[in-house]
């Protein structure tokens, strides 16, 4: 154990020393430019150090260990009238240094086995931006731990999620008006993460598609009524799945600045959502339709260039892979102030609920709280320090003959990231 | 055409140091040394702010705005290039025991015609006028926090300066995409949790 934490602390200083070498050599450039046109693209680097209490997402026996990210990432980007790209991504490999494995537990542990490769990729093009219809494009891919995707078997498991959003606004005359029509088509596929849970992963994964429509009457530069509908539709790849389920929402509200210091969004809405029957191996769940108000509400105040304060609710219906509708709640609070120039404080805080339709009693409950400070100096060298306090709670009926670990974990990080 | 415009200015201010002469005569020669050192840096600051209009305007590629800018931007620059040679002069006059009340008041004029010019600078940028019935005009100003950040498509977020974020209210209302569907200020709801690795 000495001699792997010792040729851990000599990789940890060689990259370490290439990094601030490298970031040495940098110019504070601007990126490499593309051709002759305006499109840019940044490399970048970032290395993170954490140390998370409890890697293994458990409710008792918790294992501490450093995580250590090396992110290699790119990013572009090409402004255009007639078209607009751009493009962030980067690889996450997570290496666990297993500081707590051989250690004495009852189920003993081996959390470097937990090292894998995450990542993320945001595309996003914009097209005839100035015109009477503008198409976009969005393409959000995410590979994560998820702890929420499989809220109601509580097992933390490794999500891959694709996210295809189309959006066409069209603005009749000035502009004040617009109306847009949108559709949405998610995949998600899951992989274990440390447990099997209770289904096989493979069976959970699904497609969605949603198709939708908005009204935006621009009445101030910044401050917009909206009225948005939409439905859609959750294929499980596999039949006979709980998420077998489809639905519709409307908000009515309006969105934007009120005065120049207070921002706000309050939108109030109706849902509904149907699920086809389904049977587990202990239990077989009958169709069910749920309806319920909606709220997007929050609002946001400046009171100083550099202190912005902000809170806020909201409350929709979502499909859970494993049991179907469920109602979420989350608020949530922003506290971010401005020093030194080149300083953020941030700290955050939210709660949220899952409330499970189908199964009387059954609710997830998380709660997170992160302060970090950011900073970045010039175009190319940035950091970041901070904390997170995250905790789960589930209570389960117990004549379902199941129980639900609850978990929370501290993560304390430090973060350095290189940009050209 | 700028060697005339110097002329211009310098015997404008020629002209307006007579008349201040007397309100001057007063300060002792220290007081105005700060006093035109003062002057010379609120003259720089504004000139700062007016190149930051211009920058903006040239960013929004408003070329009405942005000529408006400059022409106010090159009579700043001018007028700053006076009062340096005045602040000079100014400094000669007393270390030769010289009141050197006409170049202080050239200072003291220069830097309240470059209030006055930005002053009109910030009304060719973020201005929408408008006349109706051709008597009532109609004013309407945009609000002076607009985000600080250049309106992308925003995937591409790391040249942007966290800090500078801070003063970002509202970011995403109303914007160009036509859809607040996924760019409205909004309370994001925790559909997944807390990832073990966040991404910035």
């Amino acid at each position: 154990m000495k001699g792997r934490t010792n040729t851990w602390t000599k990789v940890l200083g060689a990259i370490a020393a290439a990094g601030v070498s490298l970031a040495a050599q940098a110019s504070p450039g601007n990126g490499i430019r593309l051709g002759g046109s305006e499109a840019r693209l940044h490399p970048f680097f970032d290395l993170e150090t954490r140390y998370d209490s409890n890697v293994t997402y458990s409710g008792e026996d918790a294992v501490g260990d450093l995580v250590l990210h090396f992110r290699p990432g790119l990013e572009l980007k090409a402004p255009g009238d007639a078209a607009a790209f751009e493009f962030s991504g980067a690889l996450d490999w997570a290496q666990y240094l297993g500081m707590n494995d051989g250690k004495s537990r009852p189920i003993p542990v081996d959390t470097k086995e937990l090292s894998r490769m995450y990542a993320y990729a945001r595309l996003a093009a914009a097209f005839n931006r100035n015109g009477m219809v503008a198409p976009r494009v969005d393409n959000d891919f995410e590979r994560t731990v998820s702890t929420a995707s499989l809220a109601a078997v509580a097992v933390p498991v490794v999500s891959n999620l694709n996210k295809l959003l189309l959006a066409v606004p069209w603005r009749p005359g000035g502009g004040a008006l617009v109306l847009v029509a949108n559709g949405e088509w998610i995949v998600e596929t899951f992989e274990k993460y440390k447990d099997e849970p209770p289904v096989p992963l493979s069976d959970l994964a699904y497609d969605q598609y949603r198709a939708g429509g908005e009204v935006q009457w621009r009445f101030l530069p910044r401050t917009s009524g909206v009225l948005q509908g939409s439905y859609y539709r959750r294929a499980p790849n596999q039949a006979n799945q709980a998420q077998n389920a489809s639905g519709l929402d409307f908000f009515a509200g309006m969105t934007g600045l009120l005065t120049e210091r207070v921002a706000a969004t309050a939108k109030l809405g109706y849902g509904s959502s149907t699920a086809n029957g389904f049977t587990t191996q202990t239990t077989t769940y009958e169709a069910k339709s749920y309806s319920a108000g909606l709220a997007d509400l929050a609002v946001e105040w400046l009171p100083l260039d550099s202190l912005s304060l902000r809170v806020g609710y909201k409350r929709s219906i979502a499909i859970d892979p494993v049991l179907s509708i469920m109602l979420q709640q989350g608020v949530n609070g922003t506290v971010q102030l401005k020093f030194a120039e080149n300083y953020a404080f941030r700290v955050g805080a939210r709660w949220d609920s899952f409330v499970f339709q189908l199964q009387d009693g059954a609710t997830t409950k998380f709660l997170t709280v992160d302060p970090t400070v950011e900073a970045k100096f010039g175009h190319w060298l940035s950091g970041a320090v901070g904390y997170a306090y995250s905790t789960r709670n589930a209570e389960w009926p117990s004549t379902s003959g199941t129980s639900q670990p609850s978990y929370s974990k501290n993560e304390v990080f430090l973060r350095l990231g290189v940009t050209y | 055409m700028r060697s005339h415009l110097l002329v211009a200015i310098t015997l404008a201010l020629t002209a307006g140091g007579a008349s201040a002469q007397g309100a001057n005569a007063a300060k002792g020669d220290q007081e105005k040394l700060d006093a035109a050192a003062d002057n010379l840096s609120r003259m720089k600051s504004a000139l700062k702010q007016v190149l930051g209009r211009a920058e903006q305007a040239r960013s929004d590629k408003d070329v009405v705005k942005l000529n408006c800018v400059n022409e106010k931007l090159t009579q700043i620059k001018s007028l700053i290039n006076v009062a340096e040679r005045s602040d000079i002069a100014l400094h000669e006059s007393i270390a030769a025991k010289d009141a050197g009340e006409a170049e202080f008041s050239k200072i003291a004029i220069a830097r309240t015609k470059v209030d006055g010019l930005r002053g009109d600078a910030e009304q060719c940028v973020g201005q929408l006028a408008y006349n109706v019935e051709e008597r009532t005009t109609v004013e309407v100003e945009q609000p002076a926090n607009l985000p600080g950040r250049p309106l992308g498509l925003g995937v591409a977020n790391r040249e942007y300066n966290p800090a500078d974020a801070v003063a970002d209210i509202g970011f995403g209302v109303g914007s160009d995409t036509g859809g607040s569907w996924n760019r409205t200020f909004s309370p994001p709801v925790i559909v997944r949790a807390q990832a073990a690795s966040p991404f910035r």
